[in-house]
């Protein structure tokens, strides 16, 4: 967290995706009212066809990083992996199967597993270990994002459709571009329990007779959460805009930059009417936030942050010098951050 | 002694024109109840969000002392007045949450 007392940047970057889905043909199939679905403002997603897990989506993201940056895993100091939804077993260490599918022998990983937040620590992670460790020098940042629709319903994921997909980044002490130049975080712990997933843990192993994970929409329990109070719910809301930009001002003093200064931010691929929130919050245009990708791409999870960047970078959107912004509120958690990136 | 049959539960009518005029006042000021179409989707248009169905549950239960179950706390509930009119029915009738 803070400033950067590493220099480091991204030297290449590789996406997998699932199969690309249309909205509108599908979700009918996931929801009875279609028609909620699509007044979020999804266009399309990604779904990953059977058997395709996180770990093989996870290795096709690294295996083209890797060969954009001209590596071979034995060349990767660190692997960190932030998986963001629920993992393919239980009691399991899905950075050590990626490690294993990619084919290294000794390279160390890292798992992180706070959900849409994992993508910022995993960030961090990779800066802290360079800034311990002279020997790090280059790391392989992963994320992914698979849903297990035995557990979540996709359609009613948060007021978000969810998407499969995982990106892959090179980072490398002293690169010149795509720097990272600081990060600011902080949580509210009072939300731990909002969008949990209820049976399959320890406390739940099982749901009960007749109840399951995907019975109850997720909203009604944060509904419930807040006594179906308007008022405390209206508050809740306003907790989240307010967050968000205190922690885009923080990343910005601890790196002496000012919000004027922001060419973009992407934020995580919300629904269009929360991406427009956190743009009022932040007092910068819609067109300068990622919402055209979010609404073409689905919420991927702790993936979309780096996505985004990519993408953008793809279409021409950014250019070098341009200071970028990837925020995002995380649950559960909750959690708000934000990490500053010049291209 | 037979058990006495239980007593009638009075199941309140929720009007359309009663809905409308609350939806109207909080959510679409400057509009006529009156024009209000029952069926004019008001999620599509962004008229209720997840704010606006909280919204509309605490009044439907200050009004006609109707509590919708969680799990009718969906949007498609909360679409049209006709629907928010059917699932303040269904829960007076106690067969909400299904």
């Amino acid at each position: 967290m803070g400033s950067s007392t590493v220099e480091l940047g991204i030297v290449s970057t590789g996406t997998a995706f699932g199969e690309r889905r249309s909205v509108a043909e599908t979700a009918a199939d996931y929801v009875p009212d279609p028609e909620a679905v699509l007044a979020l403002g999804y266009t399309s997603y990604h779904r990953a066809a059977g058997g395709t897990t996180a770990t093989r989506l996870a290795a096709d993201a690294s295996r083209e990083a890797l060969e954009m940056a001209g590596l071979d895993i034995g060349e990767v100091d660190l692997i960190v992996l932030g998986n963001s939804d629920v993992p393919e077993y239980l009691g399991w260490d899905p950075s050590a199967a990626l490690a294993r599918e990619l084919g290294s022998r000794e390279t160390p990983t890292v798992l992180l597993a706070q959900s849409c937040a994992a993508w910022s620590v995993a960030l961090d992670h990779a800066a802290g270990a360079m800034a311990l460790s002279p020997e790090t020098g280059t790391v392989l940042v992963v994320l992914v994002n698979v849903v297990s629709e035995a557990h979540t319903n996709r359609m009613e994921f948060n007021g978000s459709i969810a998407s499969d997909g995982a990106v892959a980044a090179v980072l490398r002490r002293d690169h010149p571009r795509l720097r990272r130049l600081s990060s600011a975080r902080t949580t509210n712990p009072e939300y731990a329990d909002l969008f949990r997933i209820e049976y399959g843990g320890a406390a739940a192993p099982l749901p009960p007779q007749g109840s399951a994970d995907l019975v109850v929409d997720p909203m009604a329990r944060v509904y419930r959460h807040f006594g179906r109070d308007p008022e405390r719910f209206q508050g809740f809301m306003r907790e989240i805009g307010d967050r968000l930009a205190a922690v885009v001002g923080t990343a910005l003093a601890r790196a002496g930059r000012e919000r004027g200064e922001l060419a973009r931010v992407i934020h995580l691929n919300d629904s269009r009417q929360a991406i427009a929130n956190a743009a009022e919050a932040l007092g910068i245009p819609l067109d300068r936030t990622n919402a055209r990708l979010a609404a073409e791409l689905g919420h991927m999870g702790a993936a979309d942050q780096l996505v985004c960047l990519w993408k953008h970078i793809e279409r021409g959107e950014l250019a070098k010098g341009d200071l970028v912004a990837l925020v995002g509120v995380a649950a559960p958690g909750m959690h708000w951050f934000c990490t500053l990136i010049e291209i | 002694m037979p058990a006495e049959p239980p007593a009638a539960t009075a199941v309140p009518d929720v009007l359309d024109g009663d809905i409308a005029a609350f939806v109207v006042e909080r959510f679409l000021p400057g509009v006529d109840a009156g024009e209000l179409d029952p069926d004019y989707d008001l999620l599509a248009t962004a008229v209720i969000d997840s704010l606006g169905i909280l919204h509309i549950a605490a009044w439907l239960e200050q009004r006609y002392g109707i509590v919708l179950p969680d799990a009718d706390l969906a949007g498609r509930n909360f679409r049209t007045v006709a629907a928010i009119r059917a699932v303040a029915e269904r829960a007076a009738r106690g067969e909400g949450g299904a």
